[in-house]
Protein backbone atom coordinates (compact mmCIF):
# COMPACT_ATOMS: atom_id res chain seq x y z
CA UNK A 1 0.00 0.00 0.00
CA UNK A 2 1.32 3.42 -0.86
CA UNK A 3 2.04 6.17 1.61
CA UNK A 4 -0.94 8.06 0.27
CA UNK A 5 -3.54 5.32 0.67
CA UNK A 6 -2.31 4.59 4.17
CA UNK A 7 -3.71 7.87 5.40
CA UNK A 8 -6.90 8.29 3.43
CA UNK A 9 -9.28 7.27 6.21
CA UNK A 10 -6.99 7.69 9.18
CA UNK A 11 -6.73 11.40 8.44
CA UNK A 12 -10.28 11.83 9.68
CA UNK A 13 -9.48 10.68 13.21
CA UNK A 14 -5.74 11.25 13.26
CA UNK A 15 -5.63 14.32 15.49
CA UNK A 16 -8.22 12.82 17.81
CA UNK A 17 -6.80 9.41 18.54
CA UNK A 18 -3.35 8.87 17.04
CA UNK A 19 -1.19 11.79 18.05
CA UNK A 20 0.04 12.47 21.50
CA UNK A 21 0.18 15.96 22.96
CA UNK A 22 3.86 16.47 22.24
CA UNK A 23 4.08 19.10 19.54
CA UNK A 24 4.36 22.12 21.78
CA UNK A 25 7.25 20.51 23.63
CA UNK A 26 8.94 19.46 20.39
CA UNK A 27 8.58 22.93 18.92
CA UNK A 28 10.07 24.43 22.07
CA UNK A 29 13.03 22.05 21.81
CA UNK A 30 13.58 23.06 18.17
CA UNK A 31 13.13 26.73 18.95
CA UNK A 32 15.76 26.64 21.71
CA UNK A 33 18.17 24.72 19.51
CA UNK A 34 17.80 27.23 16.69
CA UNK A 35 18.21 30.18 19.01
CA UNK A 36 21.82 29.00 19.42
CA UNK A 37 22.43 29.69 15.70
CA UNK A 38 23.93 33.16 15.08
CA UNK A 39 22.19 33.12 11.68
CA UNK A 40 18.48 33.34 12.43
CA UNK A 41 16.33 30.32 11.57
CA UNK A 42 13.29 31.80 9.85
CA UNK A 43 12.32 29.38 7.10
CA UNK A 44 11.48 25.78 7.88
CA UNK A 45 10.55 22.93 5.56
CA UNK A 46 8.34 20.37 7.31
CA UNK A 47 8.75 17.07 5.48
CA UNK A 48 5.77 14.82 6.19
CA UNK A 49 3.86 17.63 7.84
CA UNK A 50 0.68 15.55 8.15
CA UNK A 51 -2.16 17.57 9.62
CA UNK A 52 0.18 20.46 10.39
CA UNK A 53 0.41 20.07 14.17
CA UNK A 54 4.15 20.78 14.41
CA UNK A 55 4.03 23.42 11.67
CA UNK A 56 1.32 25.23 13.63
CA UNK A 57 3.53 25.39 16.73
CA UNK A 58 6.54 26.54 14.72
CA UNK A 59 4.52 29.30 13.07
CA UNK A 60 3.43 30.38 16.55
CA UNK A 61 7.12 30.67 17.41
CA UNK A 62 7.68 33.03 14.50
CA UNK A 63 8.87 30.65 11.79
CA UNK A 64 7.74 30.60 8.21
CA UNK A 65 6.89 26.98 7.39
CA UNK A 66 6.42 25.14 4.11
CA UNK A 67 4.74 21.74 4.50
CA UNK A 68 5.12 18.70 2.29
CA UNK A 69 3.12 15.50 2.64
CA UNK A 70 2.18 12.51 0.52
CA UNK A 71 -1.43 12.47 1.68
CA UNK A 72 -4.02 14.89 0.33
CA UNK A 73 -6.40 14.02 3.18
CA UNK A 74 -3.81 14.89 5.81
CA UNK A 75 -2.94 18.11 3.95
CA UNK A 76 -6.61 19.08 3.87
CA UNK A 77 -6.61 19.07 7.66
CA UNK A 78 -3.31 20.97 7.68
CA UNK A 79 -4.92 23.57 5.41
CA UNK A 80 -7.77 24.06 7.89
CA UNK A 81 -5.27 24.44 10.71
CA UNK A 82 -2.74 26.72 8.98
CA UNK A 83 -5.01 28.84 6.83
CA UNK A 84 -5.32 29.66 3.13
CA UNK A 85 -1.92 31.32 2.80
CA UNK A 86 0.15 28.39 4.06
CA UNK A 87 2.35 26.72 1.44
CA UNK A 88 1.42 23.03 1.50
CA UNK A 89 2.61 20.66 -1.19
CA UNK A 90 1.45 17.15 -2.01
CA UNK A 91 4.58 15.14 -2.80
CA UNK A 92 5.79 11.63 -2.09
CA UNK A 93 9.30 11.16 -0.72
CA UNK A 94 12.03 11.01 -1.86
CA UNK A 95 10.56 13.54 -4.27
CA UNK A 96 11.02 17.01 -2.80
CA UNK A 97 10.36 19.80 -5.25
CA UNK A 98 10.50 23.07 -3.37
CA UNK A 99 11.92 26.46 -4.20
CA UNK A 100 14.98 27.82 -2.48
CA UNK A 101 17.09 26.86 0.47
CA UNK A 102 15.74 26.59 3.98
CA UNK A 103 17.26 27.49 7.33
CA UNK A 104 15.98 24.20 8.69
CA UNK A 105 14.24 21.02 7.60
CA UNK A 106 12.28 18.90 10.05
CA UNK A 107 10.73 15.48 9.64
CA UNK A 108 8.89 14.40 12.74
CA UNK A 109 6.80 11.57 14.16
CA UNK A 110 8.70 8.75 12.41
CA UNK A 111 7.99 9.97 8.89
CA UNK A 112 11.39 8.67 7.76
CA UNK A 113 10.56 5.19 9.10
CA UNK A 114 8.13 4.90 6.19
CA UNK A 115 11.06 4.87 3.79
CA UNK A 116 13.13 1.85 2.80
CA UNK A 117 16.92 2.17 3.10
CA UNK A 118 17.41 3.41 -0.47
CA UNK A 119 14.56 5.91 -0.22
CA UNK A 120 15.94 7.15 3.08
CA UNK A 121 19.30 7.79 1.49
CA UNK A 122 17.71 9.59 -1.45
CA UNK A 123 15.51 11.68 0.83
CA UNK A 124 18.40 12.79 3.04
CA UNK A 125 20.41 13.72 -0.05
CA UNK A 126 17.52 15.76 -1.47
CA UNK A 127 16.90 17.43 1.87
CA UNK A 128 20.56 18.42 2.18
CA UNK A 129 20.34 20.06 -1.24
CA UNK A 130 17.64 22.39 0.13
CA UNK A 131 19.59 23.63 3.17
CA UNK A 132 21.52 26.85 3.45
CA UNK A 133 25.10 26.79 4.75
CA UNK A 134 24.86 25.92 8.43
CA UNK A 135 21.24 24.84 7.97
CA UNK A 136 19.63 22.24 10.24
CA UNK A 137 18.10 18.87 9.45
CA UNK A 138 16.27 17.42 12.43
CA UNK A 139 14.23 14.23 12.41
CA UNK A 140 13.15 11.42 14.66
CA UNK A 141 13.27 7.68 14.20
CA UNK A 142 12.09 4.56 15.96
CA UNK A 143 14.87 2.90 17.96
CA UNK A 144 15.72 -0.76 18.29
CA UNK A 145 13.99 -0.60 21.68
CA UNK A 146 10.81 0.33 19.77
CA UNK A 147 11.32 -2.62 17.46
CA UNK A 148 11.63 -4.98 20.45
CA UNK A 149 8.74 -3.33 22.24
CA UNK A 150 6.47 -3.66 19.21
CA UNK A 151 7.46 -7.29 18.66
CA UNK A 152 6.59 -8.02 22.28
CA UNK A 153 3.27 -6.16 22.12
CA UNK A 154 1.93 -7.38 18.81
CA UNK A 155 -1.74 -6.69 19.49
CA UNK A 156 -2.97 -3.68 21.37
CA UNK A 157 -6.49 -2.40 21.55
CA UNK A 158 -8.30 0.35 23.32
CA UNK A 159 -10.87 3.10 23.07
CA UNK A 160 -10.42 6.80 22.53
CA UNK A 161 -12.77 9.61 21.59
CA UNK A 162 -15.67 7.29 20.83
CA UNK A 163 -13.60 4.98 18.64
CA UNK A 164 -12.46 1.44 19.33
CA UNK A 165 -9.11 0.61 17.82
CA UNK A 166 -6.96 -2.47 17.43
CA UNK A 167 -3.35 -2.22 16.32
CA UNK A 168 -1.67 -5.40 15.13
CA UNK A 169 2.02 -5.38 14.29
CA UNK A 170 4.24 -7.97 12.70
CA UNK A 171 7.92 -7.24 13.16
CA UNK A 172 10.51 -8.95 11.02
CA UNK A 173 13.72 -8.42 13.00
CA UNK A 174 15.94 -9.75 10.21
CA UNK A 175 14.48 -7.49 7.55
CA UNK A 176 14.01 -4.72 10.17
CA UNK A 177 10.47 -4.07 8.97
CA UNK A 178 7.16 -3.72 10.71
CA UNK A 179 3.76 -4.22 9.12
CA UNK A 180 1.03 -2.60 11.13
CA UNK A 181 -2.70 -2.91 10.66
CA UNK A 182 -5.04 -0.58 12.45
CA UNK A 183 -8.76 -1.30 12.68
CA UNK A 184 -10.95 1.53 13.84
CA UNK A 185 -14.63 1.25 14.66
CA UNK A 186 -16.80 4.18 15.64
CA UNK A 187 -18.79 3.15 18.70
CA UNK A 188 -21.84 5.27 17.90
CA UNK A 189 -22.76 3.63 14.58
CA UNK A 190 -20.27 0.80 14.06
CA UNK A 191 -18.72 2.46 11.00
CA UNK A 192 -15.29 0.90 10.61
CA UNK A 193 -12.22 0.86 8.45
CA UNK A 194 -8.78 -0.72 8.42
CA UNK A 195 -5.43 0.49 7.19
CA UNK A 196 -2.05 -1.08 6.67
CA UNK A 197 1.21 0.75 7.27
CA UNK A 198 4.71 -0.53 6.64
CA UNK A 199 7.68 0.91 8.43
CA UNK A 200 11.41 0.26 8.47
CA UNK A 201 13.77 0.30 11.43
CA UNK A 202 16.94 1.93 10.18
CA UNK A 203 20.25 1.08 11.78
CA UNK A 204 22.33 3.91 13.20
CA UNK A 205 25.08 3.00 10.73
CA UNK A 206 22.69 3.37 7.77
CA UNK A 207 21.50 6.76 8.92
CA UNK A 208 25.01 7.99 9.68
CA UNK A 209 26.21 6.85 6.25
CA UNK A 210 23.27 8.56 4.53
CA UNK A 211 23.94 11.81 6.39
CA UNK A 212 27.62 11.83 5.66
CA UNK A 213 26.99 10.84 2.04
CA UNK A 214 24.76 13.92 1.75
CA UNK A 215 27.48 16.14 3.19
CA UNK A 216 25.69 16.65 6.51
CA UNK A 217 27.41 16.58 9.91
CA UNK A 218 25.71 14.75 12.74
CA UNK A 219 25.58 17.03 15.77
CA UNK A 220 23.80 14.82 18.28
CA UNK A 221 21.26 12.05 18.78
CA UNK A 222 19.05 12.45 21.84
CA UNK A 223 16.04 10.96 23.55
CA UNK A 224 12.73 12.13 22.12
CA UNK A 225 13.27 15.88 21.57
CA UNK A 226 15.12 16.42 24.82
CA UNK A 227 18.76 17.02 25.62
CA UNK A 228 18.96 13.64 27.34
CA UNK A 229 21.22 10.96 25.92
CA UNK A 230 19.74 7.86 24.33
CA UNK A 231 19.17 4.96 26.72
CA UNK A 232 17.99 1.36 26.38
CA UNK A 233 14.45 2.55 26.99
CA UNK A 234 14.42 5.27 24.34
CA UNK A 235 11.63 4.49 21.90
CA UNK A 236 12.15 7.55 19.74
CA UNK A 237 15.51 9.09 18.93
CA UNK A 238 15.91 12.65 17.72
CA UNK A 239 18.70 13.29 15.22
CA UNK A 240 20.25 16.72 14.75
CA UNK A 241 22.41 17.23 11.68
CA UNK A 242 23.73 20.36 10.00
CA UNK A 243 24.96 21.42 6.63
CA UNK A 244 28.54 22.74 6.93
CA UNK A 245 29.09 26.47 7.17
CA UNK A 246 30.43 27.99 3.96
CA UNK A 247 34.18 28.34 3.88
CA UNK A 248 35.31 31.91 4.01
CA UNK A 249 37.99 33.43 1.78
CA UNK B 1 3.16 9.08 12.02
CA UNK B 2 2.86 7.42 15.29
CA UNK B 3 0.95 4.15 15.02
CA UNK B 4 3.64 2.29 16.94
CA UNK B 5 3.75 5.10 19.46
CA UNK B 6 -0.01 4.90 19.81
CA UNK B 7 0.27 1.14 20.41
CA UNK B 8 3.12 1.59 22.90
CA UNK B 9 1.30 4.35 24.76
CA UNK B 10 -1.91 2.33 24.90
CA UNK B 11 -0.13 -0.78 26.18
CA UNK B 12 1.78 1.17 28.79
CA UNK B 13 -1.16 3.20 30.02
CA UNK B 14 -3.43 0.14 30.11
CA UNK B 15 -0.73 -1.76 31.98
CA UNK B 16 -0.69 -4.55 29.41
CA UNK B 17 2.83 -3.89 28.13
CA UNK B 18 4.68 -7.18 28.26
CA UNK B 19 7.66 -8.04 30.40
CA UNK B 20 10.36 -8.09 27.76
CA UNK B 21 10.35 -4.37 27.89
CA UNK B 22 9.57 -3.84 31.54
CA UNK B 23 12.18 -1.14 31.84
CA UNK B 24 10.86 0.63 28.77
CA UNK B 25 7.32 0.37 30.07
CA UNK B 26 8.21 1.81 33.47
CA UNK B 27 10.08 4.71 31.98
CA UNK B 28 7.38 5.45 29.43
CA UNK B 29 4.68 5.14 32.08
CA UNK B 30 6.44 7.87 34.08
CA UNK B 31 6.47 10.06 30.99
CA UNK B 32 2.78 9.54 30.32
CA UNK B 33 1.94 10.23 33.96
CA UNK B 34 3.89 13.45 33.72
CA UNK B 35 2.13 14.45 30.51
CA UNK B 36 -1.24 13.65 32.01
CA UNK B 37 -0.49 15.85 34.98
CA UNK B 38 0.65 18.70 32.75
CA UNK B 39 -2.57 18.47 30.82
CA UNK B 40 -4.85 18.03 33.77
CA UNK B 41 -7.18 20.99 34.15
CA UNK B 42 -6.56 23.18 37.19
CA UNK B 43 -8.65 22.21 40.22
CA UNK B 44 -12.12 23.66 40.05
CA UNK B 45 -12.67 26.87 41.93
CA UNK B 46 -15.35 26.60 44.56
CA UNK B 47 -18.25 28.91 43.92
CA UNK B 48 -18.32 31.79 46.41
CA UNK B 49 -21.08 31.53 49.02
CA UNK B 50 -24.25 33.26 47.88
CA UNK B 51 -25.04 36.61 49.43
CA UNK B 52 -27.25 36.68 52.55
CA UNK B 53 -30.51 37.74 50.89
CA UNK B 54 -30.29 34.83 48.46
CA UNK B 55 -29.91 32.60 51.46
CA UNK B 56 -33.42 33.54 52.68
CA UNK B 57 -34.89 32.95 49.25
CA UNK B 58 -33.28 29.54 49.05
CA UNK B 59 -34.65 28.60 52.46
CA UNK B 60 -38.12 29.75 51.47
CA UNK B 61 -37.90 27.73 48.29
CA UNK B 62 -36.88 24.67 50.31
CA UNK B 63 -39.75 25.21 52.69
CA UNK B 64 -42.20 25.64 49.81
CA UNK B 65 -40.96 22.34 48.35
CA UNK B 66 -41.37 20.60 51.69
CA UNK B 67 -44.86 22.05 51.98
CA UNK B 68 -45.79 20.89 48.47
CA UNK B 69 -44.48 17.43 49.22
CA UNK B 70 -46.64 17.34 52.34
CA UNK B 71 -43.69 17.17 54.71
CA UNK B 72 -44.75 20.42 56.34
CA UNK B 73 -48.35 21.14 57.26
CA UNK B 74 -49.95 24.48 56.34
CA UNK B 75 -49.42 25.71 59.86
CA UNK B 76 -45.78 24.65 60.06
CA UNK B 77 -45.06 26.20 56.68
CA UNK B 78 -46.71 29.50 57.64
CA UNK B 79 -44.77 29.63 60.93
CA UNK B 80 -41.42 28.87 59.34
CA UNK B 81 -42.06 31.38 56.55
CA UNK B 82 -42.92 34.08 59.05
CA UNK B 83 -39.71 33.36 60.96
CA UNK B 84 -37.54 33.69 57.88
CA UNK B 85 -39.23 36.84 56.69
CA UNK B 86 -39.17 38.28 60.23
CA UNK B 87 -42.90 38.99 60.35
Amino acid sequence: MSQVQAYSRLAGVYDEIVVEPCYERWATYLHELWESDPTPVRTVLDVGCGTGLLAFELVALGRSVVGVDASGSMLARARQRLGPDAVLLEQTLPELRVDGDFDAIVSSFDVLNYLGPEQLKATITTAAAHLRAGGWFIFDLHTDAMMDFTAANAIVSGEAEGQHFTIRSVVDPAARTCDTWIDIRRLSDGDSFAEHHRQFFHTDAEVEAALSGAGLSLVTVTDDYTREAISDSTLRSTWVARFPEARHG
Amino acid sequence: MGLLRMAARTAVVAGTATAVSGRVARRQANKYDQQAQEQAPPPEQYAPPPPAEDDSMAKLQQLADLHTQGVLSDQEFAAAKAKILGI
